[in-house]
């Protein structure tokens, strides 16, 4: 069997575009009160890959979202602060869900949502050196679990109401 | 994921006991950054300064309605008829960050700027007092308060 089956980089690919799109829509919305915060609807694909597919599919798909996103925005800088706090935070999300019959999906989304973007705010002092950046860390902490929360939802929704066919084929030993 | 941890989430509540220890924690870590950031008040700003790539490109002061523009960068500040002043932070100024000053009410904010899509300097609240800073990372410009700001000292 092969170690990376045509379906399942497919399948990565499918939500990897959808993550792209998502972020790229998003982008063209004001954040929500402060620079950075934002929803992060794209995350939701991102877990759903994490879930469905597997950490490294879901490392690939969040670095080349990362990547393209910051192309695509025209904003090459951002990547220093957002990739490290996405691979961060997805990280951590991938330790949590080893143990998911302790832990909800939605439990999981809001450590990775306030992670992600405290770590973001972290690494942009450190870029900038700009320590009085850090004024906005609370309030960023706190958008980030809100939004992680919602993500949460929306995937364990999305989960809960995906066709077994889909999951099935999914987990399909095949090549 | 196996496919028995999917089976797992879909046939099972968005809520399982053990996330008690995970919003516990998400709580306390939300209290402590508020405690620790947000408890020392700022006292009132004197005065902006704008750094270009670390470089000062200009300072203001409110009290005085003083606009100090280094020599280096006469070229690249440009006040505006409503009032408003447009830095360049390139040499052909193609590139430029718009700042609209309010006396009054001691505040400074970037109202326009052609850095990214995201714009994310112009959609940073006004810079009020001596909390917070005004980043446009693409175009390496930086907005600092002036209110126990120690110039730094040559030598």
């Amino acid at each position: 069997m092969k170690k990376f089956p045509l379906y399942k980089i497919t399948a990565c690919a499918i939500l990897t575009a959808l993550a792209l799109i998502s972020f790229m829509i998003e982008s063209l919305f004001p954040p929500i009160l402060i620079p950075g915060a934002r929803l992060g609807v794209s995350n939701v694909f991102i877990l759903l890959t994490l879930i469905l597919l597997g950490s490294p599919y879901a490392f690939i798909a969040l670095t080349i979202k990362c990547v393209l996103g910051s192309v695509f925005a025209g904003n090459m800088s951002a990547l220093l602060y957002s990739l490290p706090a996405g691979l961060i935070s997805l990280g951590i999300e991938t330790v949590i869900l080893l143990f998911y019959k302790k832990f909800s999906i939605v439990a999981v989304s809001t450590a990775g949502g306030i992670l992600n973007l405290t770590v973001q705010n972290i690494a942009f002092c450190l870029i900038t050196n700009s320590i009085e950046y850090l004024y906005y860390l609370p309030y960023l902490a706190l958008i980030g679990a809100i939004s992680g929360l919602t993500v949460g939802f929306m995937v364990y929704l999305i989960v809960k109401f995906l066709p077994d066919s889909i999951t099935n084929k999914l987990f399909e030993r095949r090549n | 994921m196996k496919k028995e941890a999917v089976q797992f989430i879909k046939s099972n509540k968005p809520f399982r006991l053990y996330d008690v220890i995970v919003y516990a924690c998400v709580l306390i870590i939300l209290l402590a950054l508020f405690l620790a950031f947000l408890l020392p008040s700022g006292s009132s700003s004197n005065g902006f300064e704008v750094l270009l790539n670390g470089e000062s490109v200009l300072t203001y002061k409110y009290s005085s309605d003083e606009l100090t523009i280094l020599e280096k960068y006469a070229n690249s500040v440009k006040i505006n008829d409503d009032g408003s002043v447009t830095v360049y932070t390139s040499a052909d100024k193609s590139a430029f960050n718009t700042l609209n000053i309010d006396k009054e009410g001691k505040t400074v904010k970037v109202i326009d700027a052609n850095c990214s899509i995201k714009k994310d300097c112009v959609h940073t609240p006004a810079l009020k007092g001596d909390n917070g800073a005004i980043i446009c990372l693409p175009h390496g410009l930086k907005i600092i308060s002036l209110s126990g700001y120690v110039p730094p000292t040559v030598g």
